[in-house]
């Protein structure tokens, strides 16, 4: 208020700029720009529904997410995480859309996209009003809308800002700098326009989300022009799974990687753009020991039901020396760090067999390494598998390096040279 | 039955009281008139008496303000019942045993350990020396073998309270031993429970190494479990034979070996709440290649990856 009582008794000769100033000011305040979200909450809340997955025994709710009507032909988009429960187990659960005013519909599942969490699902009516796919750009910055049904509180709109895909990721998601919450899942994100940008999925932190770009949303409607309402979706799920990992790891594996120093030991750099990596070193003066670490990790998972994440990939190299440590002691340190990487993927015993593997010295090119290679299967998805392989050096009593690689839901070959690409890329340089 | 003892009481090995009848009776009672004078306040001053007749030798019960057993069964005022070697006879806190003269003795026992039970009393160095031996050992073998830093104070904490365990350990034996045979040995004690636990220094390093050349924690595991059933048997052997008269003092170490590691094992295995996480960690053989232990050839590489392939293959299989 100070600032705009001091604007106006300036003196005339500038009143443009200072209107171009004040229109500026106005625009930014949050009441007005409010409007925008009123404006496209009304237009738009009748297209957005709440999903949910209705437990046959009890006939109450289990699960409940959002989506929206996407053509004339009674297809609402959703995620594949608000369906999957009906989607895995069909003979317990049915699917049902509540609309704005309460009204309830029984819905079919057409179609799944398990890799990047959509599905397509049918309420079979005709109408000629639903929410268009946008078609132009934004660039960052620009204010983006996403509407859902938070918590089972009622719909609701927020706010936010389009910052463009997110980096070092395989599916590059829009980054949304709003606040979803559970249950806003499957829930359409607009333009100023009203025009759908995406489909909610995921929220990463305090104001950091994910949207699913609306190109892969547009290909899923496409596979399902002709709606066959099928159960045949768990072969589906493994034969997506299966393409997805043979395009990553055929990718990662044909190209050459930027080599990378990490004390006396040279290694295959960053094996994917996709992936993030760090690094520290250890050197505390108590510590009669110095480290090397670089860690890298995607942040990618698929989610394939509750109980199974797939897609992780991690990658850690330690390089170790020591002038002060006897052998003994060196080893010691080293034997603790011959440990497999956990996976969290998942709590259920019944989802995956136990790990079985293969441990031994291996001489190669770089000189004698123990190798332990361990893989264990999934029960529901025959052909993908969990692999780990840690590597430690074994040649020098005061050097050595502590090599990890671990991918979930990758194929046996894949992993396979995965794992071999990886135990021979390192290479001492003294 | 040619002559009638009556035996009370074993103290140090030997036989506290033994009556022999002069002649052809022989009585037991409180007052100062008796055969044998017994100081319980609840038999009678003529409490029982024994004669000899062509039959042999019977009991009759003087006194019947408290009962008076024969083998357990009560012997009334009226009766005089025949007693034969091996008899007991229980009155008020009383309990005699009666023999003959004739009776044949267990043959001579050869007493295992003789000389160091011979040498126990007052000689505490060489138990002590053993322990610290330990002490320093276990001490020595961890910091030299796993200390990463500068730090004496967590190995040496470790040993410290495996000393005390040991002197613990000994003192409880020593307390059976004073009970069941009036002679502690606390010292032999300490050091069955010092050498047991030198042993079990060496032996845990062995198993950690053991796991090197078969690729195989189970080995390792095996052999842990197997050593410590062994360790075990040998601690509650030495503690028994130095604590205890026991005839089959090796029978009853195992036993109760085999019962502590069973328990241990059932515990560890099926005891844990964490075990249905267990099932979704790797179980790898964690052994490198130990400092002490020439370093292996190594497979080719190739070989290494078609046997994780086969691997990886019957894994798929059981699914």
């Amino acid at each position: 208020m100070n600032f705009l009582t001091r604007a106006l008794r300036q003196p005339t000769g500038a009143p443009s700029a200072l209107f171009t100033a004040l229109l500026c000011l106005l625009l930014a305040h949050p009441t007005l720009a409010q409007i925008g979200a009123k404006a496209l909450f009304s237009a738009t809340r009748e297209q957005v529904y709440q999903i949910r997955v209705i437990d046959l025994a009890s006939g109450d709710k289990f699960s409940i997410g959002s989506g929206f009507r996407v053509s004339g032909d009674g297809r609402i988009a959703t995620n594949f995480h608000v369906v999957s429960s009906y989607v895995h187990e069909p003979e317990k659960f049915r699917l049902e859309s509540v609309d704005h005013l309460g009204n309830t519909l029984p819905l079919s599942l057409l179609a799944i996209d398990v890799v990047r969490d959509l599905a397509l699902v049918s309420d079979a009516t005709t109408t000629a009003s639903f929410l268009t796919l946008a078609t132009q750009e934004l660039s960052n910055g620009d204010r983006i809308y996403s509407m859902g049904n938070p918590l089972d509180l009622g719909m609701t709109i927020i706010e936010g800002t389009y910052n463009g895909l997110v980096e070092h990721s395989r599916y590059r998601n829009i980054l949304f700098s709003g606040s979803l919450n559970a249950g806003m899942s499957g829930g359409p994100a607009l333009n100023a326009n009203g025009e759908v940008i995406g489909i909610n999925v995921a929220k990463g932190g305090e104001q950091i989300s994910f949207v699913v770009p609306v190109e892969r949303l547009r290909a899923l409607l496409e596979k399902s022009t002709t709606p066959t309402p099928g159960t045949g979706f768990s072969a589906e799920i493994t034969s997506a799974l299966l393409a997805d990992q043979q395009r990553f790891y055929e990718a990662m594996l044909a190209e050459s990687h930027t080599r990378k120093r990490l004390g006396d030991l040279e290694i295959a750099g960053e094996l994917s753009p996709s992936l993030r990596c760090w690094g520290h070193s250890v050197d505390e003066p108590d510590m009669r020991y110095e480290a090397a670490h670089q860690h890298c990790t995607s942040e990618d998972q698929i989610y394939v039901s509750d109980d199974l994440y797939v897609g992780e990939l991690r990658y850690d190299v330690e390089s170790l020396s020591t002038t002060e440590l006897n052998r003994f002691q060196f080893y010691n340190l080293l034997e603790e760090r011959f440990e497999h990487r956990n996976f969290y993927n998942t709590d259920d015993t019944e989802a995956v067999t136990a790990f079985s593997c293969h441990d031994d010295a291996v001489a190669l090119n770089s000189g004698r390494w123990k190798l332990s290679s361990c893989f264990r299967a999934y029960t529901s998805l025959p052909g993908l598998y969990d692999a780990s392989l840690v590597m430690v050096s074994l040649d020098y009593p005061q050097k050595a390096a502590v090599i990890k690689i671990a991918a979930s839901g990758i194929s046996k070959d894949n992993a396979l040279k995965l794992l071999r690409a990886v135990a021979e890329a390192a290479a001492w340089k003294p | 039955m040619e002559t009638l003892i009556v035996q009370s009481g074993i103290k140090h090995g030997r036989i506290a009281e033994l009556t022999r009848a002069n002649g052809e009776r022989l009585s037991i009672g409180r007052s100062y008139d008796n055969d044998l004078v017994l100081t319980d306040i609840h038999v009678a001053p003529r409490q029982v008496a024994f004669f000899r007749d062509e039959a042999g030798w019977h009991m009759q019960v003087l006194d019947t303000t408290n009962p008076v057993f024969l083998n357990d069964r009560k012997v009334g005022g009226d009766t005089t019942p025949l007693v034969h070697c091996g008899d007991t006879v229980t009155v008020g806190r009383t309990r005699l045993s009666l023999y003959s003269a004739q009776r044949s003795v267990e043959k001579t026992r050869k007493l295992r350990l003789a000389n160091w039970l011979s040498r126990d009393s007052g000689n505490g160095f060489l138990p002590v020396l053993v322990l610290l031996v330990f002490a320093l050992a276990d001490f020595g073998l961890t910091f030299a073998e796993s200390s990463t830093s500068l730090n004496w104070g967590e190995p040496a904490y470790g040993q410290l309270m495996a000393v005390v365990i040991a002197v613990l350990w000994a003192g409880i034996w020593a307390l059976v031993g004073r009970i069941i045979r009036h002679q502690p040995h606390f010292g032999l004690q300490l050091m069955a429970a010092a050498s047991v636990m030198l042993l079990t220094t060496v032996l845990v390093l062995g198993a950690e190494y053991l796991a090197y050349p078969f690729h195989s924690v189970r080995v390792s595991e095996l052999f842990a479990w197997g050593a410590s059933f062994l360790l075990f048997a040998l601690l509650f052997y030495l503690n028994l034979t130095i604590a205890t008269q026991l005839l089959n003092a090796r029978a009853v170490a195992i036993a109760m070996s085999a019962l502590i590691i069973t328990v241990l094992y059932a515990f560890t295995e099926f005891g844990n709440s964490e075990d249905e996480q267990m099932a979704l960690w790797p179980e790898y053989s964690t052994t490198l290649a130990p400092p002490v232990l020439p370093l292996p050839r190594g497979a080719s590489a190739d070989d290494y990856f078609a046997r994780l392939r086969q691997q990886v293959d019957t894994l798929a299989e059981g699914r």
